[in-house]
């Protein structure tokens, strides 16, 4: 069997073993989606890819640790979520701990988004883990028990913060999503 | 009809077990209002989405493997080395050489019978020897007796030039340790006048306000 077309549950216990290369097949395979996850979270791009590379890193580094291969996508996520909070905290050890710090200038990439003011705004005034639940929700498709499990928090309070931050955007988007409806 | 019994943003995120989605459906074919806000969660939903779209990395992440050792190479023997050695080969050369002229000397030399000697060159010959004998002794001795007597005495006369500078630089230093001692003493006593005057003033105020208060209560 070809490298390219490895299963993951092939190429974990390989690069586990110390095979680069089945962990560079794995790199190839989330470096887009950690790198835009990182992207929401880091204050610039370089920031993004700098966080990227440190979490693959990592993640080659403590794959022993891995206990189940077919588990790795959302282990990633673990341990780029783990290096995107410390480097915030690292990068304002003075400011209120995350929960308080909403409406970040720069946050969640806006300025290479075209969109309205209302709905950045809307976006802004989420907290952290509001969008960071919605990101990993909604643009990474997973599973609020496996987002629970990446955040290392019960999955109530995961659906909560998105189904909230849900009703905020809805509140702003909602003349655009009326005006759909209607055409509908 | 119920409708809000349903988890419609659980719906539009594809959150909801198999049974609880089937139950919706039956509902949305007949509640048109159920379907209306359906359709506005799940474009909420999609614009969250599009207002996030995928970017590439700037560039690919890619790890260098270990770097793998040269395999093993097959050695020459010994001797096939030594061979094509120059310097070895000529050296080992040389030996040879040396050791055929060795050999050659040693079995072309004639063996001679020494001169029979008279008792008085005898007895000279042992004289120069024995002289020659003790000058040697004495050419080897001479000089490690004379650099201990130099040592000696150079390590005398240094002590003798130090002691009255080092028992001059003792004195001096219980000196200075006495003058420290006694600005130590002087300064202690100062800060406990100081304080003591403090106090003082302290109590004069208190008493002063004391007086002042008890008179003007008086005169009230």
């Amino acid at each position: 069997m070809k490298l390219r077309e490895a299963d993951e549950r092939d190429l974990v216990p390989r690069a586990r073993k110390g095979d680069v290369e089945a962990f560079n097949v794995l790199v190839s395979r989330w470096e887009k989606r950690i790198y835009n996850y990182l992207l929401r979270l880091a204050p610039d791009a370089d920031e993004a890819f700098d966080l990227s590379q440190e979490t693959f890193l990592k993640a080659f580094q403590n794959l022993k640790r891995l206990d189940a291969p077919e588990l790795f996508g959302p282990w990633l996520y673990r341990i780029a979520h783990n290096e995107a909070i410390s480097f915030l905290r690292r990068r304002r050890p003075e400011s209120d701990p995350p929960e308080q710090a909403t409406g970040q200038p720069g946050a969640f990439g806006m300025a290479r988004v075209e969109i309205s003011l209302a709905v950045e705004q809307a976006l802004q005034a989420l907290t952290p883990e509001q969008r960071e639940s919605v990101v990993l929700k909604v643009c990474e498709g997973f599973k609020f028990e496996e987002i629970a499990s990446i955040l290392d928090t019960p999955t109530s309070t995961i659906k909560s913060r998105v189904y909230s931050a849900l009703e905020a955007m809805r509140a702003v988007l909602a003349p655009a999503a009326e005006t759909k409806v209607a055409e509908e | 009809m119920d409708c809000a019994r349903f988890d419609w943003k659980g719906y539009a995120l594809g959150e909801l077990s198999a049974t609880e989605t089937a139950g919706c459906e039956r509902h949305l074919d007949s509640c048109e209002q159920c379907r209306a806000e359906v359709a506005r969660w799940r474009t909420t939903v999609a614009s969250l989405r599009n207002l996030l779209p995928d970017v590439e990395p700037p560039r690919r992440i890619v790890f260098a493997p270990e770097p793998v050792a040269p395999e093993p190479v097959l050695t020459d023997p010994w001797w096939r080395r030594l061979w094509n050695s120059g310097p070895q080969l000529g050296f080992a050369s040389a030996m040879v050489l040396a050791v055929a002229l060795v050999a050659h000397g040693a079995l072309t030399r004639t063996p001679t019978a020494p001169a029979p000697m008279t008792a008085a060159q005898l007895d000279a010959r042992t004289q120069a020897r024995i002289h020659e004998e003790a000058l040697k002794e004495v050419n080897r001795l001479l000089p490690q007796a004379v650099d201990a007597a130099l040592r000696d005495a150079a390590n005398r006369q240094v002590g003798e030039q130090l002691q009255p500078a080092l028992a001059s630089f003792k004195r001096q230093m219980n000196h200075e340790e006495q003058l420290r001692e006694a600005a130590a003493a002087e300064r202690r006593d100062a800060d406990q006048k100081a304080v003591r005057y403090a106090f003082e003033r302290l109590e004069r105020r208190i008493t002063y306000a004391t007086l002042s208060a008890v008179r003007t209560q008086g005169g009230e």
